[in-house]
């Protein structure tokens, strides 16, 4: 018996370390194949639905397979760095999001595709995000998906709701009072942000702070001192829930309804709103003097710099575009806008359809700001400045002063390129 | 005196029992705990308190409403019926049934089922449907590109690494334990220093150097990297399994005619198994589960790691199929482990093989 294992064990070695070394793996070769790396649609109901139901079609219908990843933008910036710099081109299709697609463009890893643009003739393109995909008057991102704030409401919380209250036309303040009636009413914080540091804090700070006249990032200006001040006033009413520090995703605890108000991510709030749309209610932001504040993304394929299947890629992402296809995928993807104007125009009257437009509401008549990653040295560390200052002030012993926030401001011009 | 004999007696049993019990405890909760989870719907695994077991099937209430139907879930941990969906929409309420329930149901029979509100005979429709319970499997398994080929890749360097290390590891222990020569106890130590440096920190220059020998993105290069931690605790550990080896069982055979090698390999190598056994487990596991090397080490050929580490990046707000992606990763790092369980019991005195 002992005989016999060893032997079917040095077989089995020998026969994969002959595999191992194997160079080439088996490939039908008439089939044409693309390579397609996306940071968007990172969830896995939303990654079934683009392989299955925009994929699948377009594979079918055109002899081809698309091989579909996701990864993180440094993940992909990283990979393709990697194929630049070996002269190995193996991805094709790429999705960034707009905070990192200068650094694509300077790094003159992705093409231009103006000419490409201009030949399509039944779609226009948001022009908010042109400073984005475009560089030098020329285009290299298609964009797609495009992100806002909104506010998400647990119908339990609605008995707390501060008297004449419009939940469509919510302001910071309102929203303060409502998170602080719910503390004292329910003996516990409800109100939700993503307290593990270098999440998404600044961004949800950034919105209050954009809806008062600050710019982004902003700490110590007098406009964003008022936002600091409304966080503060939930902070020291115990507005918060009991588990702030621990939340890494607002989903979860809106999910579990151990949180009744959150403003986040819009199509973070279509993830929990598609769970039991009967439970919850989706509203734009909160607004303040100077109108709806809100932290705006966009991402934007793009095709690799030396790819091998450039036609094909163009195919592809002319497919992609379609107004028609964004609609779908906007739809199918939980609450994205579809950054065409023409898909726009499709959008029907479902929960979904809800969702995104109250986003396009935000993004159209809100006061909106992109993510300035590439002007400083280590974004990761000016998320901890914000963070800091939750830990610290708003859920913390320390008060906000002018003081503390010049302070804070100082280490975060130090972070300036 | 014997009565308290044997009362100590039980009392030291039930103590020792007790211990045992509760060491169990603490080792099975999670894993039970991650086992159940797997196997939860996305509605339930977001419920306070979490059931303790998946169910096996839903009860429902629908009713005519202002959007079309309105659909309740019947909610065991409060004897009540919760409102889940309000639309007209049969495509929708298959989408959400699957998604949120792990029920596989055709918008036609849920129309079919639905249409019985429609001319206004009965108020409520009271229905039932079994649940999926492989449905984060599946889900799983569909959102992770390519899975199978990187199994097999796993697989591939898994047994390409315990080969390099047992072969190389195992040479280096034999000698060690057998032969003195200068500087023998400073190459013991130093070969375990390269375990000091994590894979990951030379991932980066190992990239170069792989992709200018050929080995960039094949799980031949893979194994060269995660061999150069392995090797060293092989060594060690072989070199004090072949060092309890008597050498006068050497000896003995060489006496009886047989040659170096026939000793080593009739002789000094079957006793050594156990060690070798649980070297290669380390090997194994090692190679097995390592995700960030193989992010940085791989592009289109990605290992199994990778790619279930890639499909559960967005995984926020489902646990439930994060549990499912973490025990199908696991599983065959347990079925390894239980195989070569038995050689490894030999080093502890166990059974003999």
């Amino acid at each position: 018996m002992k005989k016999v294992i060893s032997l079917m064990l040095v077989v089995l070695l020998m026969s994969t370390a002959l595999a191992g070394c194997a160079t080439k793996e088996t490939a039908t070769p008439e089939k044409k194949k693309l390579v397609f790396t996306s940071r968007l649609w990172s969830a896995p109901e939303e990654k079934e639905f683009i392989i299955n139901e925009i994929i699948k079609p377009y594979e079918e219908a055109n002899n081809i397979d698309i091989e579909f990843s996701i990864a993180t933008d440094d993940e992909i910036f990283d990979a393709i760095k990697v194929q630049q710099e070996s002269g190995n081109i193996t991805t094709d299709i790429i999705t960034a999001h707009s905070g990192k697609m200068p650094d694509w463009t300077r790094a003159g890893y992705v093409m231009d595709l103006t000419d490409v643009v201009k030949s399509w003739k039944d779609r226009t393109f948001f022009e908010t995000f042109k400073s984005s995909t475009h560089k030098d008057g020329k285009q290299y991102f298609l964009p797609v998906g495009a992100d806002v704030y909104l506010t998400l409401i647990n119908k339990k919380a609605l008995k707390y709701k501060p008297e004449g209250v419009d939940i469509d036309h919510l302001t910071w303040e309102d929203y303060a009072k409502w998170a602080v009636n719910i503390a004292k009413g329910e003996g516990e914080g409800k109100v939700v942000i993503t307290g593990i540091p270098q999440k998404s804090w600044i961004y949800m700070f950034g919105a209050s702070a954009l809806s008062y006249g600050a710019g982004f990032p902003d700490i110590n200006s007098p406009e964003a001192m008022k936002a600091w001040k409304i966080w503060e006033k939930i902070g020291d009413a115990k507005g918060f829930i009991p588990t702030v520090a621990n939340v890494e995703s607002s989903v979860d605890p809106m999910k579990r309804e151990e949180g009744w108000l959150c403003v986040f991510h819009n199509a973070r709030v279509g993830t929990v709103y598609a769970s039991n749309e009967t439970k919850y209610i989706v509203a734009p932001a909160p607004s303040g003097p100077k109108g709806i504040g809100t932290v705006a993304g966009v991402s934007g394929y793009a095709i690799v710099k030396g790819s091998k299947n450039y036609e094909e890629a163009v195919k592809f992402l002319e497919y992609l575009t379609r107004p028609d296809i964004q609609t779908k995928i906007a739809l199918g993807t939980g609450g994205f806008i579809p950054p065409v104007k023409e898909a726009i125009e499709q959008l029907g009257d479902g929960a979904e359809d809800e969702v995104i437009k109250k986003a396009l509401m935000v993004l159209e008549k809100g006061v909106p700001s992109g993510v300035p990653a590439h002007e400083y040295k280590d974004w990761g560390a000016v998320k901890q400045i914000f963070d800091d200052i939750f830990v610290e002030a708003i859920n913390g012993d320390k008060k906000i002063t002018q003081e503390y926030l010049d302070a804070k401001q100082a280490q975060l011009d130090a972070l300036k390129k | 005196m014997p009565v308290n004999r044997s009362v100590k007696k039980l009392i030291q049993k039930t103590t020792f029992l007790i211990l045992i019990a509760t060491i169990l405890f603490f080792i099975l909760t999670p894993i039970f705990f991650l086992t159940s989870l797997s196997f939860l719907s996305s509605r339930e695994a977001y419920q306070f308190p979490l059931p303790i077991l998946p169910s096996l099937k839903s009860e429902f209430v629908a009713e005519k409403s202002e959007k079309g139907y309105l659909i309740s879930i019947y909610e065991p941990s409060t004897g009540e019926y919760e409102s889940i969906l309000d639309t007209n929409k049969f495509e929708k309420m298959s989408t959400y049934f699957r998604r949120e329930l792990s029920i596989y149901t055709s918008p036609e029979k849920l129309k079919e089922i639905l249409s019985q509100l429609d001319n206004g005979d009965i108020e409520k429709v009271h229905f039932t449907m079994r649940k999926s319970l492989w449905h984060n499997y599946k889900t799983f398994f569909k959102v992770t590109g390519n899975a199978k080929a990187a199994l097999i890749r796993s697989i591939q360097t898994a047994l390409v690494t315990i080969l390099i290390s047992l072969t190389l590891g195992g040479m280096a222990g034999y000698a060690f334990a057998r032969f003195s020569f200068k500087g023998k106890e400073q190459l013991r130590f130093g070969i375990l220093f390269v375990r000091m440096f994590p894979a990951v920190t030379i991932a980066l220059p190992m990239v170069i150097l792989l992709a200018k020998y050929g080995f960039y993105d094949r799980p031949v290069g893979l194994s060269l990297v995660y061999s150069v931690g392995s090797i060293g605790l092989t060594a060690w550990i072989t070199a004090s399994i072949f060092m309890g080896i008597g050498i006068e069982l050497e000896e003995a055979a060489q006496v009886f005619g047989a040659n170096k090698l026939q000793t080593f390999f009739k002789i000094t190598l079957p006793l050594a198994f156990p060690g070798l056994a649980a070297s290669s487990m380390y090997a194994f596991i090692g190679a097995w589960n390592d995700t960030v090397s193989a992010l940085i080490l791989t592009q289109s050929k990605p290992t199994f790691a990778v790619v279930v580490y890639k499909a559960l990046i967005g995984s926020t707000g489902k646990i439930n199929l994060t549990a499912a992606g973490a025990l199908t990763m696991a599983f065959p790092a347990v079925v390894f482990t239980l195989f070569i369980r038995k050689y490894i019991n030999q080093m502890w005195g166990g059974v003999k093989v």
